[in-house]
């Protein structure tokens, strides 16, 4: 399903720009979202991530730049809206209404014509049928953002907006959210636009990612593309001979190319220059370090995203 | 459904649903209400019919409106500051209508069981002249008009002000709104009484048609005001 979208755009944001209290908040943004692709939006707190989500919905106003939604600016354009589904922070959900009056309600606004129909299926779709007439004031955490996701999709959007949809779910329900955004790309072509701090999940949903740090794209790529271009791989030796580690870190470090080292429970791991790799292990071998394993990984996102940050801070 | 009248059903639906405050204003209605009208029926019980009509005119009047206009006061902060609080109003501004129908939808959801509230408390008001007189007393038709016309209208007025506030504003200011209304309502009540009590409003066909087309005309006002509203400011103001 990763990276299965055409190029047709949903989302275009070009070389956007806010303010606020004269501190700039997003320093001209540039990047485009294609149909039903999970596009992964990543930064830390304060780099500018809700307020390009609330711009692209129309809920703030850009200084200059343009962020478009099927080519149009959601600030105006009310039948552009009802083509957008969104999960913000809060769930948009009235904890004195039952979980069946809040969808009424959201459906009734966006005029569902199967309206009853589509109340049951998406109680079942997020298996919150038997709490159908229960007050959402008493849901967990979970629930209520499994509801909310389910008040998001009920009119069928065409591309849906998800700020942080796992944030404050256990591991289970984060599964459980994570395998929905994949159907509803997948089965329902659906585009998901994913901001989150979750970089794990975003490796294993997102076609795309941009990272955002202070106020700038600081890199946008597919996931694959992002590891493989980074130029640095990690290591993990495995020795037959605990008591080797010293001098193979005596040997390691005098080869250029290294920039961590770090004892395992049965060697050490490396975080090396891809082109390193090799030297390295021959001068180990040459050294006498009696090495009964290698294994070579590909850098995870969360490394990419750490590096971007550190090279920021 | 036209979706105004989804957000006005959702937001009756919600207060219907909120005991703690619908018990607030029963326990404010009762003990206020109580308190003022009994005095004033009690004062001219022994008068003749029109003696005892004109006092329930009287009392009607100002009581029927200003404590219809209060119960819109309680009730629209729910509605309006208690989605800013909340933040589902972010997820509402996300939704196709228009901001002026989300505020339009909103009054008049707050409307409806307010000046169900107000015609209640006129009910209340026959009834206790009824009991204290040994003959039927029924306000005057011009009375029966002013609460069908009038009072509905200026708490439409009172909730629509209300609502363009609390979306425009932040809560520091929404809570120094808040104080000036409270000040504000004890002011009426007073101005209204003593007015009414020397005779200086006199309920009258003419007075009634007035007060109507000035309420119109304020309804409009408020209503246009609402294109200086925009989601930004809504957003922005969120705590």
């Amino acid at each position: 399903m990763k990276g299965s979208y055409n190029m047709e755009n949903v989302v275009s944001v070009s070389n956007l720009k806010k303010t606020f209290d004269k501190k700039p908040v997003l320093s001209g943004i540039t990047f485009d979202v294609f149909r039903g692709e999970i596009f992964g939006f990543l930064g830390p707190n304060g780099s500018g991530k809700t307020t390009t989500i609330r711009i692209l919905l129309g809920l703030l106003r850009p200084d200059s730049g343009s962020a478009l939604v099927f080519e149009q600016s959601l600030e105006t354009s009310d039948k552009t809206r009802a083509r957008v589904g969104v999960l913000l922070e809060n769930n948009g959900l009235f904890d004195k209404l039952t979980a069946y009056e809040n969808l009424k309600y959201y459906g009734e606004l966006y005029g569902i014509p199967d309206i009853e129909e589509r109340i049951v299926e998406m109680l079942e779709f997020t298996d919150l049928t038997s709490r159908k007439d229960t007050l959402v004031g008493t849901f967990s955490t979970g629930m209520k953002r499994k509801l909310g996701i389910a008040r998001a999709i009920l009119h069928r959007p065409e591309v849906l907006f998800l700020d942080e949809p796992t944030s404050a779910l256990d591991p289970e329900a984060q599964k459980m959210v994570r395998d929905l955004i994949v159907h509803l790309s997948g089965d329902e072509s659906m585009t998901v636009f994913l901001s989150t701090h979750n970089l794990d999940e975003v490796q294993k949903i997102c076609s795309r990612v941009a990272i955002l740090h202070g106020g700038r794209i600081k890199a946008l790529d597919s996931v694959e593309n992002l590891r493989k271009n980074s130029g640095v791989t990690n290591v993990r030796i495995t020795l037959s001979d605990l008591n080797q580690i010293p001098e193979a870190f005596s040997v390691v470090s005098k080869t250029p190319g290294v920039s961590e080292f770090n004892e395992t429970e049965t060697g050490f791991s490396l975080t090396l220059s891809d082109s390193f790799a090799s030297p390295v292990i021959s001068r180990l071998c040459s050294a006498g370090i009696s090495i009964e394993e290698v294994v070579k990984d590909r850098r995870s996102l969360e490394d990419i995203y750490i590096e971007i940050m550190k090279e920021e801070a | 459904m036209n979706p105004i009248l989804v957000v006005a059903k959702k937001e009756m639906k919600q207060i219907a649903k909120n005991r703690s405050l619908i018990i607030g204003i029963v326990l404010f209605m009762g003990v206020f209400g109580g308190m003022t009208s009994i005095g004033a029926i009690m004062s001219v019980i022994e008068g003749d019919a029109e003696t005892i009509v004109s006092a329930l005119d009287s009392l009607m009047m100002y009581l029927v409106l200003v404590l219809g206009v209060f119960s819109g006061y309680f009730l629209s902060s729910q509605a309006f500051l208690g989605e800013k609080t909340e933040g589902t109003i972010e997820t509402l501004l996300c939704s196709p209508l228009p901001l002026r129908d989300i505020w339009l939808g909103k009054v008049i959801g707050v409307m409806i069981p307010s000046y169900a509230i107000a015609l209640l408390i006129a009910v209340i008001l026959v009834a206790l002249s009824n009991t204290a007189a040994d003959f039927l007393v029924l306000p005057s038709v011009v009375m029966m008009v002013f609460v069908l016309l009038v009072v509905p209208v200026y708490i439409a007025c009172a909730i629509g002000i209300l609502g363009f506030v609390q979306l425009l504003l932040g809560m520091k200011e929404n809570r120094i709104i808040n104080i000036v209304v409270i000040i504000g309502f004890i002011a009426a009540i007073s101005v209204f009484d003593s007015l009414v009590t020397e005779g200086l409003i006199v309920i009258s066909a003419l007075v009634v048609g007035v007060m109507f087309m000035l309420g119109i005309l304020l309804l409009g006002v408020i209503g246009s005001m609402t294109r200086i509203l925009n989601r930004e400011k809504i957003v922005t103001t969120l705590p």
